[in-house]
């Protein structure tokens, strides 16, 4: 009976995994990661580290290999780890159990730097996610479950990379996997019909998260996401970004990414941009006051001349 | 292939008390008539163990080839949308295994199958549950001490109808509720698929007395021959995806 199963495979260090397929063995190293849909693990095979995803639930196994697969047809950009090896094993107790095997991505998750990174970081690390949310769009796919703890930023490369594909879905199907915070169903703002805007629309609380005074928890409870973004000061220059994206006023992922490029660049080029954009604002209309007012206060005088 | 109707029927309750007929006698026949009991058991805030009358949640819904979930009220509405979209998945696994049986010979399902070829076996079965259609009844039950709960369900359903909205199926649900004064259950809202009419159901708190969980569960499926409209029923005539078909996994 399937009913109250727990997907967790649960193994340990220096366990050995043999596939029956393909008959690939791999050494267990640690637990990268645990989900509602499987754990995955950092295994060893020869000298390479791969990460290992095991699953009680063979369906979940099958489904995610085949999106990495298709990811894997998509040139040029990478949209997820790249897929090494799917198979079955007998664990133990002589249990048959699916996994898959794919590349594994070092480095730190979003969640763990998102706090710390300062406004010019967090757009470059934004701008880049977009640029692969866009790609991954054109092919037809939403990331659906587009959250921090899904986004690792490449130790290596010091690129942004998606892991876990579970909620990747076609576009215009019901989105397979999502986490309540970062969905717009949950925070009444939209379906959970698969689009672009409904990555753009997690992405956004992703921005959020950056702020350290976001409370998103307290939020929930009148579910009112705006008036939370009101109160996120330290990502001010964002705001009207992230609010265009709560709302689905993007009509792709490129168009949110050139907005951001562009806040950047002002970003980039004057340290304090809150300050220096208002004191300007200012200037500029007390020279316009100034100017109207001669041109009004000269062609009264003219006209008061020629009466 | 023809479009499949899945139905469900989906229990949300605080504690099953065994008055009157055994559920999951009852559960067992309401499976053979190819429709999946799904239960919820919702625990208060301060349980921190399943208490005695929830361990039957997990009894009713292995009879009714459903699945259950025992959560705090705050978890209801993921809770809610995930069983019933996993129960509607497993239902089409069973009736693909069939199918599968039948073309390979007893032994085969689709875990026997290489990986590669389960890949393609998989995406006719996702096509499958975002195509079919589904059919859940929702039966609550309203004992006072479900009370301060109601808000929590409510919320879970607008939650699942959101989800439902989602599919390129189409979808039908019912609410009913159990215990009331005269009947074993009664209806709330008949069959619709529209979500906005959820907003205006004020169930009726019974006080005190008994929970005859099993004659609800025997009176609400009746629902699914009786009060269906003229579209569901000429959904039935083609039906494939059917829970009758179902493998015990």
């Amino acid at each position: 009976m399937m009913s109250s199963i727990q997907p967790t495979v649960n193994l340990y260090k220096g366990d050995k995994i043999k596939g029956v397929w393909n008959h690939r063995q791999y050494r267990i190293e640690r637990l990268l990661g645990e989900g509602a849909r499987g754990s995955t693990y950092l295994a060893s095979m020869n000298q390479d580290f791969v990460a290992l995803k095991i699953s009680k639930d063979p369906a979940v196994i099958t489904a995610e290999s085949n999106v990495l697969r298709k990811f894997k047809k998509a040139q040029g950009v990478k949209l997820g780890p790249s897929l090494l090896d799917v198979d079955d094993s007998y664990i133990i107790n002589g249990v048959k159990y699916s996994f898959y095997v794919m590349e594994y991505v070092q480095g730190k998750t979003l969640s763990e730097s998102l706090m710390n990174m300062g406004l010019d970081q967090l757009g470059r690390a934004m701008s880049e996610l977009l640029k692969a949310l866009n790609h991954l769009h054109l092919l037809g796919f939403v990331f659906g479950d587009l959250k921090p703890e899904n986004i690792i930023i490449e130790k290596q490369t010091n690129q942004v990379r998606l892991v876990d594909v579970g909620g990747v879905t076609k576009v215009g199907r019901a989105i397979r996997e999502y986490t309540s915070y970062y969905d717009r169903g949950y925070w009444r703002l939209g379906s959970r019909k698969a689009d672009a805007n409904y990555d753009l629309f997690s992405l956004a609380v992703c921005m959020i998260q950056a702020d350290p005074n976001n409370r998103l928890k307290r939020a929930s409870k009148d579910r009112d996401l705006l008036k939370l973004l009101s109160q996120c000061q330290t990502i001010f220059p964002y705001h009207s970004i992230i609010k265009k994206a709560l709302l689905g006023k993007y009509s792709n992922a490129l168009s949110m990414k050139h907005e951001i490029d562009y806040i950047r660049k002002r970003i980039v080029d004057s340290p304090v941009t809150r300050q220096y954009s208002r004191t300007k604002k200012v200037e500029i209309d007390r020279a316009e006051v100034i100017s109207i007012t001669t041109i009004v206060g000269l062609h009264l005088s003219i006209l008061y001349l020629i009466m | 292939m023809n479009k499949g109707t899945v139905r469900q029927i989906l229990l949300i309750t605080d504690g099953c008390s065994n008055q009157g007929e055994d559920p999951v006698a009852v559960c067992q026949r309401v499976a053979q008539e190819g429709i999946t009991v799904n239960v919820i058991g919702v625990l208060e805030d301060d349980q921190t163990e399943d208490p005695v009358g929830l361990k039957e949640v997990n009894d009713i819904a292995d009879a009714g080839h459903g699945i259950s979930r025992i959560v705090y009220a705050d978890d209801l509405s993921e809770t809610v949308q995930m069983v019933t979209k996993q129960a509607m998945n497993q239902t089409i696994q069973g009736y693909v295994n069939k199918e599968l049986q039948q073309i390979f010979g007893q032994e085969t399902n689709e875990e026997s199958l290489p990986p590669e070829t389960r890949g393609e076996v998989q995406e006719v079965m996702e096509e499958l549950g975002e195509t079919c259609d589904l059919q859940v009844l929702i039966l609550v039950d309203t004992s006072a001490s479900m009370q301060n709960k109601m808000s929590a369900v409510k919320e879970s359903l607008d939650d699942l109808i959101l989800s439902l909205d989602a599919r390129a199926g189409s979808h039908y649900f019912s609410i009913y509720q159990f215990p009331t004064r005269k009947k074993v259950v009664k209806e709330l809202l008949e069959w619709t698929d529209d979500g906005n009419r959820l907003s205006k159901i004020f169930p009726k708190f019974a006080v005190g007395g008994i929970t005859p969980t099993g004659a609800a569960i025997r009176e609400a499926a009746k629902a699914f021959h009786v009060n269906m409209g003229d579209e569901v029923m000429r959904g039935a005539a083609y039906d494939v995806v059917d829970s009758t078909y179902r493998q015990s996994l």
